[in-house]
């Protein structure tokens, strides 16, 4: 319950910040180019199926507006209350550092939630037209929900590191790049450890959702990435006693 | 001696700190490696395009000795090397003995010389001493070529064209069953010509004997051969239209099948842009099949079939397909009739109507070790026309000759469980009106992040005039 009122706290300090708009608006304007651009782009050239034809472009570019975006909402979440010296407060309340790092990580993903909703509107309306199976879309929407879930649990616990924004949402991206990047390889390495680094590549792990298919291996490296990071974020928070650091 | 810079109690907490997160590690490691091994898949396209069919899967779990599929794809094509290899990812989950590697022609030209590989999206199965090479890499090749590795002899399909048959060899639109020969070929079937049976009989390297579209009568004797055939456990392929030969019908009453003079008319349900005589099937006997089959066939000119009293002992005759509820075939018609065609109660006959049976002839040839040797099999269907070239790829057509040839070749891992085609809501291609297209634009690019920002101004001003940052 505890959580919920951090939780609280941190979605009123979003909504009622001009930047959290900016940041919705810019996300909605990207993931609605994208969309429109690759349903033209579908539409003129034709010949696929939906799933790996519109569904899997739209959504690989929409985990880019995730990547690009998510860090700039999580590097707040404690590197700016450290920075305003608010964190003190918050330590003098009687919650635990579990309901903290819980209701701060529900915020972040509510808002992520928020903005990921009006982007149904895109497909709601391309439904009027062409009436499409639900099931690759909804697929395709777990992922990009587990996927920014993964990114956000990353976010936070750099955020727990140190008391910069900026260098928070550097290191995120730097951090989520790297399991972006870690494929890239293919070539030089050996066959048995590029399908080892396939293994631990967020964006490798979306590519089954955005046209249709839900692994449970999938959804378990999600799971596991996001509460290991959360699980660092506690033992990070953990750590301030005995480092000497706030 | 140097200071230490923690104290002991920081030491130890740090200490402590490094087991639980290399702890947290290996639980994390536990639960994905766990996940690995028991994996579960769901597909959510209508056409279940991302996970491999029944079919393939069965063949797939059948490999025990060690395969290795060399894919050779282009590493500039990132997203079709990652399809391909989910899918081969795909075959060496279903069995541990199937691996596989993805190179680039370019990179590993040593490789591509060994295998006399010379483009991109092919590659070869190795497995033993043998290599079978792989034109495409999808599912249906790469399941053929590990069919072609596994052990199982040679299946010829023998198509007998003596009495004016549709032929295997031949490429015209209206005649031709070059397309079905193709199809066969693609599911390892050897494909074989027989202008009429050798005085001996039925070849044994024939698995099934194959008459569509008889127009002439059998030569003398033959009858009795091919009966003898089929009480000797073999299998006959009978595609009979209405102009079918009396002596015919004579060989398939041995078996307890009538062909009834007529010709099916189906109004209703009546493939899309052609006359009532092009009816379309989509009933099918699921036992035989055994998964039903997704889509109607279309058949052309079709007359229905009948089991009769058993005539002959040790015949068992099932049905494998029939028309539509609506459809109803018009009796004592030698030529189809100009025009429309009216149902005449007191003389036509109402669907839904057998087009396609199968007769089990108990095998009376001397079995081994006691044990009842396979039966014979017949299977009769009122038109030769549906596997034709021009009518194989319409709807469930090619299905229905295939899974047909599977049952009676007793290839059962073929039956049926082939890849089902794109279905409504899948298929490009998609056309919009430039309104459409201008209102998708507005409501995805500019109305939702105008929305947001405005909303975003007004609580800023209202925050303002509160006093607040």
């Amino acid at each position: 319950m505890k959580a919920l009122v951090i939780c609280r706290r941190e979605l009123r300090s979003y909504f009622s910040s001009f930047i959290a708009y900016v940041l919705l608006a810019v996300f909605l304007l990207l993931s609605g180019y994208f969309f429109y651009s690759d349903l033209i782009f579908f539409v003129l050239f034709g010949g696929y199926v939906l799933p790996t034809g519109l569904w899997q472009y739209v959504f690989l570019d929409m985990r880019l507006c995730a990547l690009l975006v998510l860090p700039l909402v999580t590097m707040r979440l404690f590197a700016e209350e450290k920075k305003l010296g608010t964190i003190e407060l918050l330590w003098t309340y009687p919650v635990s550092d579990a309901a903290i790092v819980l209701g701060k990580f529900l915020a972040a993903w509510l808002f992520f939630l928020a903005m990921l909703l009006p982007t149904l509107l895109n497909p709601a309306v391309f439904y009027r037209f062409y009436q499409f199976d639900i099931g690759p879309l909804a697929a395709a929407y777990l992922g990009i929900v587990l996927l920014g879930t993964a990114f956000i649990a990353c976010g936070l616990f750099i955020s727990s590191l140190t008391e910069n924004q900026v260098v928070s949402a550097m290191v995120t991206y730097g951090i989520l790049v790297f399991f972006w990047f870690v494929t890239w390889n293919e070539e030089v390495a050996e066959q048995r450890i590029v399908r080892a680094l396939l293994r631990l590549s967020l964006f490798d792990r979306f590519f089954n959702f955005s046209r249709g298919v839900i692994d449970i291996r999938d959804v378990v490296f999600f799971a596991v990435f996001t509460a290991l990071f959360l699980f660092f974020t506690l033992q990070s928070l953990g750590s301030r006693a005995w480092r000497g650091v706030r | 001696m140097a200071r230490m810079p923690w104290s002991s109690h920081a030491a130890r907490q740090a200490a402590l700190l490094a087991v639980q997160v290399v702890l947290a590690l290996a639980l994390g490691g536990i639960a994905i490696v766990l996940s690995e091994r028991h994996n579960r898949r769901y597909d959510l396209t209508p056409t279940q395009s991302f996970v491999l069919s029944d079919q393939s899967l069965k063949i797939a779990r059948k490999v025990t000795e060690r395969v290795k599929i060399y894919a050779f794809c282009s590493s500039q094509e990132a997203g079709q090397r990652r399809q391909v290899e989910d899918l081969l990812e795909q075959f060496s989950a279903a069995s541990p003995a199937i691996d596989f590697g993805l190179y680039d022609l370019d990179r590993s030209p040593g490789l591509a010389k060994k295998f006399t590989i010379a483009s991109y999206n092919t590659g070869v199965i190795e497995g033993g001493q043998r290599v079978v090479p792989l034109s495409s890499l999808d599912e249906i090749e790469i399941t053929n070529a590990l069919l072609k590795l596994s052990a199982r002899g040679p299946r010829t399909l023998c198509f007998l064209t003596g009495h004016g048959e549709h032929s295997p060899s031949e490429n015209s639109e209206r005649r031709g069953y070059s397309e079905v020969a193709k199809a066969l070929e693609r599911e390892n079937f050897g494909v074989r010509v027989i202008e009429r049976l050798p005085p001996e009989g039925v070849p044994a390297d024939c698995t099934v004997v194959i008459s569509a579209g008889p127009t002439r009568d059998l030569f003398p004797g033959e009858a009795d051969q091919l009966e003898a055939a089929a009480r000797r456990g073999g299998r006959l392929f009978f595609l009979v239209d209405p102009e079918a030969s009396a002596a015919v019908a004579a060989l398939l009453a041995r078996f307890n099948i009538k062909l009834n003079p007529d010709l099916i008319v189906d109004e209703r349900n009546r493939f899309f842009g052609a006359d009532s005589f092009m009816p379309r099937v989509p009933i099918f006997d699921e036992g035989t099949f055994r998964k039903n089959l997704e889509t109607a066939a279309v058949f052309s000119l079709a007359r229905s079939l009948e089991p009769v009293e058993e005539n002959r002992a040790g015949v068992v005759v099932s049905l494998l397909a029939l028309t539509s509820p609506e459809s109803w075939a018009r009796i004592d018609t030698q030529a189809p009739p100009e025009g429309n065609v009216r149902f005449r109660p007191t003389v036509d006959k109402n669907g839904p109507l057998p087009v396609a049976v199968m007769a089990n002839v108990t095998n009376t040839a001397e079995s081994d070790g006691g044990q009842s040797a396979a039966p014979g099999r017949v299977a009769v269907f009122g038109d030769s026309d549906f596997a034709g070239n021009l009518y194989l790829n319409l709807m469930g057509n090619k299905d229905l000759f295939m899974s047909t040839v599977a049952v009676l070749a007793e290839d059962e891992d073929l039956v049926a469980v082939r890849r089902k085609g794109l279905q409504h809501g899948s298929l490009s291609p998609i056309s919009l009106t430039a309104r459409q297209g201008r209102m998708i634009f507005w409501s995805a690019v500019v109305v939702q992040p105008a929305v947001l920002l405005l909303i975003g101004i007004v609580v800023t001003a209202r925050r303002r005039r509160r006093g607040g940052t």
